[in-house]
């Protein structure tokens, strides 16, 4: 329950961010204000500010969105390239899906972070390619998932009948198929979110991927490290708002698992069994 | 001409092994069964688990491809068809399957379920499908606001009588039935049935029934086959087959059908069959039924006996007729 | 003092979408040696009071109220430890999946040595040829394989011979059979029911046999539980059950179940289906499917009244 609420409120402040802040120059990085360096934190400013002044709430909250932007991005284009092949290799397969599965297996064998890191260090810097890398190394589980799925539904009677209906192989893939297979694939998007967003920002930690002064959440943990002497707060708060992040995927992950499950199980039996 | 011909049809799926796929031996599902069904008639391939029937219905079906042997509808040879001609055969020829929450897409509501064949097979849309939705409904016994549901919200005999207006909806000839009623309960295995019977009559329909209870078999059937191992090992019209069961298998199962009613059952000579079939993989070299038969010869063992007419289109696979009539 | 007694047994589970009540008020006493019959549909109950009396309800079952008593003690009240002196020794049960209950990864012997050594606390070797023996008795002569075997190397009907073997290994005096053979071939059906006749015989069981299937009843059972929708509405002797049915819904049963013995029967079926579980019972519950139905069937729950001894009907038919 605690997931839920954690993970509607980050999707929330991703999304209204930018219309809510209380000095927006601090929090977009377009001015600073050298006398009010390293200030800790104070009802004035409750995160304190870094070593150009800036406010550090507001930064923390504008990070919200890029972080949602990420994370959306990279689990929404890994889908993309992820779901047909799976489809198409769990449909047909045979040798075409035996291949796709190779390649795809492959890639999965390539830890993924190391991957992100490769590609975006080839690709450069900046918000699109830290997202197009992450999504490259994210994909194959998709793929993967996805195949297991259509392995099942498609041995079930209902695309049976669609092919008895005389239906053609696209139709059935697309309309029959797909959306059966979809839902776990789904939720293990939505909950991968979590896990994107601490990718990124490791990616922007180490200086791949975003660049200042985008206030990623990863990047400001990195550009509070050398100071975390003296002002713990610069990289504290952006830290803890990725841990509370992650952690509330986390919680909604396991809340959603243990829903699922008896739940099917349990309507199974009040149609059958009692 | 029959409307359906079914001529020495052959399933064997291979086993594969190992890394590289193997073929190590054979399963040897159907292994050579000819029937034929003539239009407005049921014919019934009865059964237990393992005797190859459901595979029969998924090579009629086309949902699988057999090894060998031929099947032809309306005189055309089914297994070369393509394009615009497997399309035909597939308007003619519909299926209802054993568990309707599972031959229903989950995700579809009641009334798209119902327009699809109908786009497919009769070029009908939008509101003139769905007013010939709503009628194939009613047909089968359904109220029009089943139309918006979805399948988990039906019970069995509901969902069932869906799949069975999804059948009937290109106007097909033929009809192939396996297992309609075994996921139903009993009180609604008798509403189904009815249907079913009402249905032929109404629309000239012809069905191949395929079950393992030979109650449901005998309710409805003009014709039984039934199969052993792969192997038809007795035929005969309804009536003969059970008041003369011939072949010690179908004396087997007739026996070991469990009757309620006291005096019935004693007029029943009963055989119980020991063991259990063997495995399809590696079947006995001579009659299927031998290593259980309480009649089995030598003979039997080392040779398969044709199928023999003893008389009326009764037919019969055993060595030993003279002796069993 | 009777042998068994279910009085006023009103169980429901606990589901996402509510409680769902599975029965409601049943009531009957079964005597020693007796072999009794729970038949109906799904939605029945049937299975629910099989599984109380087995001590084997699923952790979402809540008893309402109502007891059961062996020998005078509450069966479902009882401690975790004295829970064991009667689950799988007095009591013990087979289920309808023959691979269900057993477990993968371990051969026959050890599991059924395993139960031995628990209930009984015997031995390993004397576990296993105590097994041995009831092997036999189930028709498993070739009992030195099975022992060594693994579930999936055994067959469905024989898999169900050692679930047996194993429940009448401890020598309980009340086997619940919760449909053992719903899931197996006819043919391997009527195999497994002339067993069930020869542990009656032999070994002198009190049997609680749960079936759908009326002919299966009538073959098995002495004493036939009609159910619907969680309660009794006959209870009688098998025979005078099934050729004078007195429930409407009993004789409807009846009417419906396609015969292969019987030729040229219309078949009748019952109209409409169950009622919402998830409401607890107000009136009859088979009013509304009833051909006889009367105006105080929508207002009561009937009582059961004895038409004949031994043989009682909740119906307002026959109360006056």
């Amino acid at each position: 329950m605690a997931g839920f609420i954690i993970v509607i409120s980050f999707i929330a402040l991703g999304m209204i961010s930018p219309y809510v802040l209380t000095r927006p120059e601090d929090a977009w990085g377009t001015t600073y204000d050298v006398s009010k360096r390293y200030l800790p934190p104070s009802l004035e400013h409750p995160f304190g500010t870094d070593e150009y002044g800036r406010d550090m709430f507001n930064r923390v909250i504008l990070g919200a969105r890029f972080s949602l932007m990420i994370a959306v991005g990279v689990v929404g284009l890994a889908l993309i390239i992820g779901i047909p092949l799976g489809l198409i290799a769990g449909y047909f397969g045979g040798k075409l899906g035996n291949a796709v599965m190779r390649v795809t297996d492959m890639f999965l064998a390539f830890p993924p972070l190391l991957l992100a890191i490769a590609l975006a260090a080839t690709l450069g810097r900046g918000l699109e390619n830290a997202i197009l890398s992450l999504a490259i190394s994210w994909w194959p589980w998709y793929t993967r998932l996805i195949y297991v799925q259509v392995n099942t539904v498609k041995s079930m009677p209902y695309v049976d009948a669609a092919k008895v209906m005389g239906l053609g192989d696209l139709t059935i893939m697309f309309k029959h198929v797909l959306p059966n297979a979809l839902t776990p694939v789904m939720i293990q998007a939505a909950l991968d979110m979590g896990s994107a967003v601490l990718e990124a920002a490791g990616l922007s930690f180490l200086g791949i991927g975003v660049q200042p002064p985008t206030p990623e959440w990863g990047l400001l943990v990195s550009q509070g490290w050398h100071s975390i002497n003296v002002a713990w707060w610069i990289s504290f708060f952006p830290g803890l708002a990725i841990l509370v992040t992650v952690l509330g995927f986390n919680l909604l992950a396991d809340f959603v698992r243990e829903f699922m499950d008896p739940r099917l199980r349990i309507t199974m039996m009040a149609k059958r069994v009692i | 001409m029959a409307l359906l011909d079914v001529n020495e049809l052959v399933k064997h799926f291979p086993i594969k092994y190992g890394l590289f796929g193997k073929v190590i031996g054979y399963i040897r599902a159907v292994d050579g069964v000819s029937f034929s069904i003539d239009k407005g008639s049921v014919l019934s391939i009865v059964g237990e688990s393992g005797s190859g029937k459901s595979t029969v219905a998924r090579c009629l079906l086309r949902l699988l491809d057999p090894t060998s042997g031929t099947i032809s509808f309306e005189g055309k040879d089914v297994l070369s068809l393509k394009g615009k001609e497997l399309k035909w055969y597939r308007k003619n020829v519909q299926a209802v399957f054993q568990n309707p929450f599972l031959s229903l897409n989950p995700r579809m509501s009641v009334e798209s379920i119902l327009t699809e064949p109908l786009r497919v097979h009769m070029g009908m849309d939008g509101s003139e499908a769905k007013g010939e939705a709503l009628r194939l409904l009613e047909r089968v016994g359904l109220s029009p606001e089943i139309a918006k549901r979805h399948p988990h919200e039906l019970s069995g005999g509901q969902a069932q009588r869906v799949a069975i207006a999804r059948a009937i909806a290109p106007h097909p000839e033929l009809l192939i039935l396996d297992e309609p009623t075994s996921a139903l309960d009993v009180s609604v295995q008798a509403q189904i049935l009815n249907l079913l019977a009402e249905l032929k009559d109404e629309l000239g329909l012809s069905y191949l029934l395929i079950s393992h209870d030979l109650s449901v078999v005998r309710y409805i059937s003009d014709r039984v086959a039934v199969m052993y191992l792969g192997r038809i090992v007795e035929e005969a019209q309804i009536d003969e087959l059970f008041n003369n069961p011939v072949h010690p298998y179908t004396k087997a199962l007739l026996s070991s059908v469990p009757e309620p009613d006291p005096k019935a059952r004693v007029l029943r000579s009963r055989i119980i069959l020991p063991g259990e079939p063997p495995s399809p993989v590696n079947p006995p070299p001579g009659c299927k039924l031998a290593t259980r038969c309480p009649y089995a010869m030598e003979l039997c063992m080392s040779r398969e006996p044709e199928l023999v007419d003893i008389g009326g289109g009764h037919l019969v696979r055993c060595w030993q007729l003279t002796s069993l009539k | 003092m009777e042998f068994l007694r279910l009085e006023d047994l009103s169980i429901a589970y606990e589901t996402p979408f509510g409680l769902i009540h599975a029965t409601t008020g049943v009531n009957f006493d079964v005597r020693r040696g007796e072999s009794v019959c729970l038949v109906g549909e799904s939605g029945s109950g049937k299975s629910t009071v099989g599984l109380a009396i087995a001590m084997a309800l699923p952790p979402n079952a809540r008893v309402m109220s109502g007891r059961i008593l062996y020998g005078g003690v509450d069966l479902l009240r009882l401690s975790e430890e004295e829970r064991k002196k009667y689950s799988g020794r007095e009591v013990s049960i087979v289920f309808q999946d023959p691979a269900a209950t057993l477990n993968p990864l371990f051969t026959i012997g050890e599991q059924i040595s395993d139960v031995l050594m628990s209930n009984l606390g015997l031995r390993k070797d004397e576990a296993l040829n105590r097994a041995r023996k009831f092997l036999e008795i189930v028709g498993l002569p070739d009992s030195e394989r099975v022992l060594k075997s693994f579930p999936h190397e055994l067959s469905g009907g024989m898999l169900q011979r050692v679930n047996i073997a194993i429940a009448i290994s401890t020598e309980p005096k009340v086997l619940v059979a919760d449909e053992p053979t719903t899931m197996l071939d006819v043919i391997l059906q009527a195999q497994i029911l002339e067993l069930f006749e020869k542990l009656k015989r032999e070994l002198k069981l009190t049997l609680i046999f749960i079936t759908h299937n009326l002919g299966v009843a009538s073959e098995v059972c002495d004493r036939i539980i009609v159910m619907y929708a969680g309660t009794i509405v006959e209870d009688g002797p098998a025979d005078e059950v099934i050729s004078r049915p007195m429930h409407p819904y009993t004789i409807g049963l009846l009417d419906c179940v396609p015969r292969a013995h019987i030729r040229d029967r219309k078949l009748r079926s019952i109209p409409g289906s169950l009622p919402d579980l998830s409401k607890p019972l107000t009136h009859c519950p088979f009013a509304d499917r009833c051909e006889e139905v009367r105006e105080i069937c929508t207002r009561a729950i009937p009582t059961s009244i004895d038409v004949n001894p031994g043989h009682r009907v909740s119906c307002f038919k026959y109360i006056g």
